[in-house]
């Protein structure tokens, strides 16, 4: 399999996907403890999703493994899109099921989604030309 | 992409599987969304996933125009792409026969690593080659001679000349140009290293000061290409003072001039901007991010009156033994040239003739096929020119171009060559697995590139004992060949020690 040159990213764009990277594996860091924690929001939250008492486990090593793949080098852009699939799935569970606004702390949640999902679109879009096969169409 | 394929006896239409595929993914989506919102809120893992692949897909088909394919079949298109890049490995672990491989074969490959690893390099049953076309094969004798007659390898660069500096080659073979740039610091070091082991001269090749060929204390031969990176002024001629403080460092025996390359030839030396460290450009005197381009000629060279004077100026200023090194294109202007230089009586201290089959970190398709003649050609019709002007003996004559084996290198001494460059061959005897990613920065065994993960790998200590064992191996090859041949060195050797089916006059 062919490796693709990195160099094409401009030392700008380098430094703009590291404050995102940051910011990103922060919130998911965050996010990811208060899972393994037995947060009290976490656990009514995962409650309330039909069939995923459970799975709260798998999203927070999700998380974790995203956060911790953003802070390396070369591999930030696959923890950007598990993050970004991990805020899709958040999203699905506020649009069906949670909702947006019902109290202050769901709200919080829903800004945060928002801004990480907006964050990982930007390092994505960024590192786009490191994904293996479909990264040099983009 | 096939329109159909084949797969146990049944027809796959592959057009009608993708449309079916774009036109069903979305649904998809769909579905597993009712599936997660209805049932369980695990399916939504799926709904995520195929989400994300139709967005994909939506962009490969409606936004995107650069590849038609895409266009034409979305996301099912890239597994063209998929096999068509892990092809070349496909080919050559799988389906390839062991003589299949370019530029050198399995066996030829295995060769040089089992002699670098110093195991049994004997093959078995009878020869992979194929012994009903044309080809060179060694003439041997019907009386081979014991192996104390066997004199040992010597040749004085610079005697005819009568210079002060002159250099005595112990072995045969010496390790052709490479820079540091061309290859990783791990890599130079081991093949400098390993030279200094083996006691064989090493090539520095036209990467600038040669900063960790020097680190070894190994024998050099420091290389000046066109663009005379390290010995150059700002215009690209020729600055004295850098090239005799050069010349004056005690590892460095000869300078080379570089012409051409069998590589490239008429090209300048070419080195990808993946490959430009911070060290490699200031050691170049070159800006970072930008393909490094040498001149295709020397701007001092212009004809061949000016090639004839620049050698003797380099003679002059460096006091060491100074040859040239060139791929042959055109005989007649070869030939002008060594008329020029009988008529100046100046003469260069040996000639590396440079095959169009020649490696290289990176050279234009069109020019590594088509430009330049192959070794086996312009060797003896080089010889016969030196021979026929009557200069022979003025100066050395040196060979290139895929001489990594001790046949190979036989036969090139009896064309007329005096001794060998091998570059592949000894990296193969670091490891070189043929990924050709040579020119990407992305050597699998760390040796052309300068990424410090992939150099990790790389063991100086134990690769220098690799290039000492392929020497050594070599070596041996060479008294047994001297032995069936019946001759007591290499220089005995003529074409008369050559069998080939239409003959070489």
């Amino acid at each position: 399999m062919k490796n693709v040159n990195f160099k094409d990213i401009s030392s700008k764009e380098v430094v703009v996907s590291w404050i995102c990277q940051i910011i990103i594996a922060v919130v998911l860091a965050k996010a990811s403890l208060s899972k393994f924690m037995d947060d009290e929001m976490t656990i009514l939250v995962f409650k309330t999703l039909k069939g995923m008492e459970s799975t709260r486990f798998v999203i927070a090593t999700i998380e974790a493994l995203a956060a911790f793949l953003l802070l390396t080098k070369t591999l930030p852009h696959y923890g950007a899109l598990l993050g970004l699939g991990t805020m899709m799935g958040a999203f699905i569970a506020h649009s069906t099921v949670l909702g947006f606004t019902s109290n202050k702390e769901l709200m919080m949640m829903s800004i945060l989604m928002l801004f990480v999902t907006a964050l990982s679109f930007v390092v994505i879009w960024i590192n786009r030309k490191r994904f293996p096969f479909i990264g040099q169409t983009f | 992409m096939k329109k159909e394929i084949w797969i146990g006896g049944m027809t796959v239409d592959l057009d009608r599987l993708s449309k079916g595929f774009n036109v069903l993914l979305p649904f998809w989506v769909l579905f597993f969304a009712f599936l997660g919102y209805r049932f369980n809120f695990n399916f939504h893992f799926l709904t995520v996933i195929l989400f994300f692949a139709a967005v994909v897909n939506f962009y490969f088909l409606f936004i995107q125009k650069r590849h038609t394919l895409l266009s034409n079949f979305g996301l099912m298109a890239q597994f063209r792409y998929f096999f068509e890049s892990i092809g070349p490995e496909l080919r050559q672990y799988l389906f390839l026969s062991d003589v299949e491989e370019k530029p050198f074969n399995r066996i030829e490959r295995s060769e040089v690593y089992r002699k670098s690893k110093g195991v049994d390099d004997t093959f078995a049953f009878g020869s992979q080659l194929l012994f009903n076309q044309s080809e060179f094969k060694l003439r041997h004798s019907l009386f081979p001679v014991s192996r104390s007659v066997i004199q040992p390898f010597s040749l004085t660069f610079g005697e005819e000349r009568g210079i002060k500096n002159t250099y005595t080659l112990k072995r045969p073979v010496i390790i052709s140009a490479m820079s540091f740039g061309a290859l990783g610091e791990r890599a130079v070091r081991s093949l400098a290293r390993g030279a200094k082991k083996a006691g064989i001269l090493m090539n520095t090749g036209e990467g600038g000061y040669p900063k960790y060929h020097l680190l070894e204390g190994c024998h050099l031969i420091f290389q000046m290409g066109t663009a005379k990176f390290g010995v150059r002024k700002d215009d690209f001629t020729l600055d004295d003072n850098k090239l005799r403080k050069l010349a004056f460092l005690p590892q460095v025996k000869m300078i080379e001039i570089k012409v051409s390359q069998g590589a490239k030839p008429g090209k300048g030396g070419l080195l990808p901007k993946e490959k430009i460290s911070k060290e490699i450009s200031e050691l170049r005197g070159v800006p970072m991010g930008e393909d490094v381009i040498s001149p295709s000629f020397h701007v001092e060279c212009t004809n061949l009156n000016k090639l004839v004077h620049f050698i003797k100026r380099v003679q002059s200023i460096s006091e060491l033994p100074v040859g040239i090194k060139l791929c042959i294109g055109r005989e007649d202007e070869f030939r002008e040239l060594i008329l020029e230089l009988k008529k100046e009586d100046i003469f260069p201290d040996y000639i590396t003739i440079d095959g169009a089959e020649g490696g290289t970190g990176a050279a234009p398709k069109t020019f590594m096929d088509d430009v330049g003649v192959p070794i086996f050609v312009a060797l003896p019709m080089v010889n016969r020119i030196l021979n026929e002007e009557g200069v022979r003996n003025k100066l050395k004559l040196m060979a290139a171009g895929k001489l990594i084996n001790s046949g190979r290198q036989f036969m090139a001494f009896c064309m007329g060559a005096d001794a060998i460059y091998t570059a592949r061959g000894f990296m193969m005897a670091l490891g070189c697995i043929q990924a050709l990613q040579c020119n990407r920065n992305t050597c699998p065994v760390g040796i052309t590139t300068h990424d410090e993960h992939l150099q990790r790998g790389l063991d100086i200590e134990l690769k220098s004992e690799r290039v000492l064992s392929y020497m050594k191996s070599l070596e041996h090859e060479h008294v047994e060949l001297l032995q069936a041949l019946a001759k007591k060195s290499i220089s005995e050797l003529s074409i008369l020690d050559l069998y080939t089916e239409k003959g070489l006059s």
